[in-house]
């Protein structure tokens, strides 16, 4: 059996396959404004996710057709310029985030792109890192040149289970971990105070009485659910881990691989940028951070991110995602 | 009169109910301590209430005060009313007398923790004194002051005096950023570095209704640029000055802006604009 790179990308890019109905009411608000834009009125859209979500770009190509242009944020960046009105009426942006870095002079490309995307009569879809997005409405108003925003859905279990299993025949795979009759397995401790407190044996048994009728649940719901939880229902992330688990026929149980995490002044700002950023090159961090390289050394041993492209730039981990971000909104770095 | 009183407090005490009453005093305390230092880590950990919960540690430690005395007057020295109306007696002639101040202050904590013009984690100016308030205690407020004094403020300030409050009970807070450059600088262009420097700092909060404003006024021989924006964590106040500050004159000196050649002599005024 063949792995597939993406499940994601493959299952939106394939013309043989129906649109999945996940996207159903995002795919009608992108072609809501392509039929307004035939009518005379223009109104950009920008579709906003968290980072690692897919390959957003490629659905909403196929949603609208052969009339639309893709060009990405980071050749746009590097100078290129937009595609004129002769040559493409639609233009999808992707990646807006890579347009700017948080330093002084860091927004004149997006600054650039906004000024032309202002004075033109062509309808522009952007696809944009939804932490950057949220940024950068208060700070650019970059809101009111997209007046459209469609947030991409975070996704159930049962939805995961519907994209990965989506190649797979019933009970195909043999899923680590025995028949959990009780669902996931019930807390004996808690965290307090950076310890664990380990619950009296009548709580316990309070918490077991107040629990809904156990429903039993097979290993396989047991899996997504788990997924679901550690991946917050982020589709990417999702598909990373569930790539890290399968060694077909098997499929291992996800490890919480970020636990109670806690980070100082310089490292949490770091993560801001790069969990904004999704992957960011070192020179375009250390612009925006100052000489920190210790702190690429600490965040990697935290297993938060990897060093890639030769060490020349750094990615967050899929798996540290979901608890990066809610460590960074409690803190207000990122709303 | 009052020696017959005394004679009848005296006579009430024994040494197992004057320990006792010690040793109700001596645990409330050592709960009261307890409570706080359980409290400071809950609201470390928990960012975003850390103002709430910090509120409850002056009310927990009056109630466990007024319970512990309560106690120790009502049961353990078990007073009949004639003894009480003695005791009020004694208490109405020491406060005439030499403790009034004392009285004030508690009473001024009492209105304070329950009127709240302040609340234990928000910046204020009171006495004289700018900083964050650590601790209302029974007989004083303490802040932190930016140099990190500790300083007690009798609690009867906050009755007798204005009290200014930056924060008012939420984390973020306006801090004003003043910038000095010579009237022959490029004005705008300054402006929007400083705009920019505000914008990316790793200190500041941006919202729609926490909005980054940048303003220019002009003065003989110089102009301020004057930066007002909020930044996350009221702690954080002299950081994001001080970050802003920095990279935004380093930024200045490549696009060729420069401070004043003359001394500033009057700053303006700061509650202006």
């Amino acid at each position: 059996m063949v792995l597939r790179e993406s499940v994601l990308t493959s299952i939106l890019a394939c013309d043989d396959v129906p649109m999945i109905h996940l996207f159903e009411e995002e795919t009608a608000s992108i072609q809501k404004a392509v039929a307004e834009l035939n009518s005379g009125s223009r109104s950009n859209v920008a579709v906003v996710s968290e980072p690692f979500y897919g390959e957003d770009a490629v659905w909403i190509a196929r949603a609208i057709g052969p009339q639309a242009v893709l060009i990405e944020g980071e050749s746009l960046a590097a100078g290129n310029s937009l595609p004129d009105m002769d040559n493409a009426k639609i233009v999808i942006i992707k990646g807006l985030h890579k347009l700017y870095s948080r330093r002084i002079g860091g927004f004149s490309p997006l600054k650039r792109i906004m000024a032309a995307i202002a004075s033109s009569d062509q309808l522009f879809i952007a696809t944009c890192n939804a932490y950057s997005w949220n940024y950068l409405e208060p700070t650019l108003r970059i809101g009111t040149l997209f007046p459209v925003r469609i947030d991409l859905p975070l996704l159930n279990s049962s939805q995961l289970r519907e994209i990965l299993l989506s190649g797979y025949k019933e009970n195909e795979l043999q899923y680590a971990g025995a028949k959990d009759p009780t669902g996931d397995t019930q807390e004996t401790a808690i965290s307090f105070l950076g310890g664990h407190l380990i619950l009296p044996d009548f709580i316990q048994s309070l918490r077991s009485a107040l629990r809904p009728h156990p429903v039993s649940k097979s290993a396989e719901d047991v899996f997504f659910n788990r997924l679901a939880r550690i991946s917050g229902g982020n589709p990417g992330v999702a598909e990373s881990l569930w790539m890290s688990a399968l060694a077909y026929p098997n499929v291992q149980e996800i490890p919480e691989l970020v636990q109670d995490l806690d980070l100082d002044q310089t490292e949490a700002f770091t993560m801001n940028l790069i969990l904004c950023a999704g992957r960011i090159s070192k020179d375009e961090l250390f612009s925006a951070l100052g000489p920190e390289e210790d702190v690429l050394y600490s965040l990697s041993e935290m297993r938060l991110v990897d060093l890639v492209e030769g060490r020349q730039a750094v990615e967050i981990r899929p798996e540290a995602v979901q608890p990066v971000a809610e460590l960074l909104k409690r803190r207000r770095l990122i709303w | 009169m009052a020696g017959h009183y005394i004679d009848m407090l005296i006579a009430t005490l024994s040494y197992s109910i004057l320990f006792r009453a010690l040793a109700v005093l001596a645990l409330a305390y050592a709960a009261a301590r307890v409570v706080t230092i359980i409290l400071i880590r809950i609201s470390e950990r928990s960012f975003s209430h850390r103002i709430s919960i910090r509120l409850l540690i002056p009310l927990i430690k009056f109630s466990l005060y007024a319970l512990a005395f309560y106690y120790v007057a009502g049961s353990l020295l078990e007073f009949s009313s004639a003894e009480l109306i003695a005791i009020s007696g004694l208490i109405g002639a020491a406060v005439g007398f030499g403790i009034k101040d004392l009285v004030a202050e508690v009473a001024g904590g009492l209105v304070i923790v329950l009127d709240k013009p302040y609340q234990v984690g928000d910046k204020i100016t009171m006495g004289g004194y700018y900083g964050e308030v650590k601790d209302i205690g029974i007989r004083a407020t303490r802040l932190i002051t930016p140099d990190d004094t500790l300083v007690s403020v009798p609690n009867q300030a906050a009755l007798s005096q204005s009290v200014a409050n930056a924060t008012a009970g939420i984390q973020q807070m306006m801090v004003v950023i003043d910038l000095f450059i010579d009237s022959q600088s490029n004005a705008p262009k300054a402006m929007e570095i400083l705009k920019e420097a505000v914008v990316t700092s790793r200190f500041v909060y941006i919202t729609e209704e926490h909005p980054v404003n940048i303003l220019l006024k002009d003065f003989p021989f110089y102009r301020r640029i004057r930066a007002k924006a909020y930044v996350r964590d009221l702690r954080k106040e002299f950081d994001f000055e001080s970050d802003v500050t920095v990279r935004a004159w380093e930024a200045f000196k490549g696009a060729g802006i420069v401070p004043p050649d003359v001394a500033v002599i009057d700053a303006g005024d700061a509650g202006s604009l």
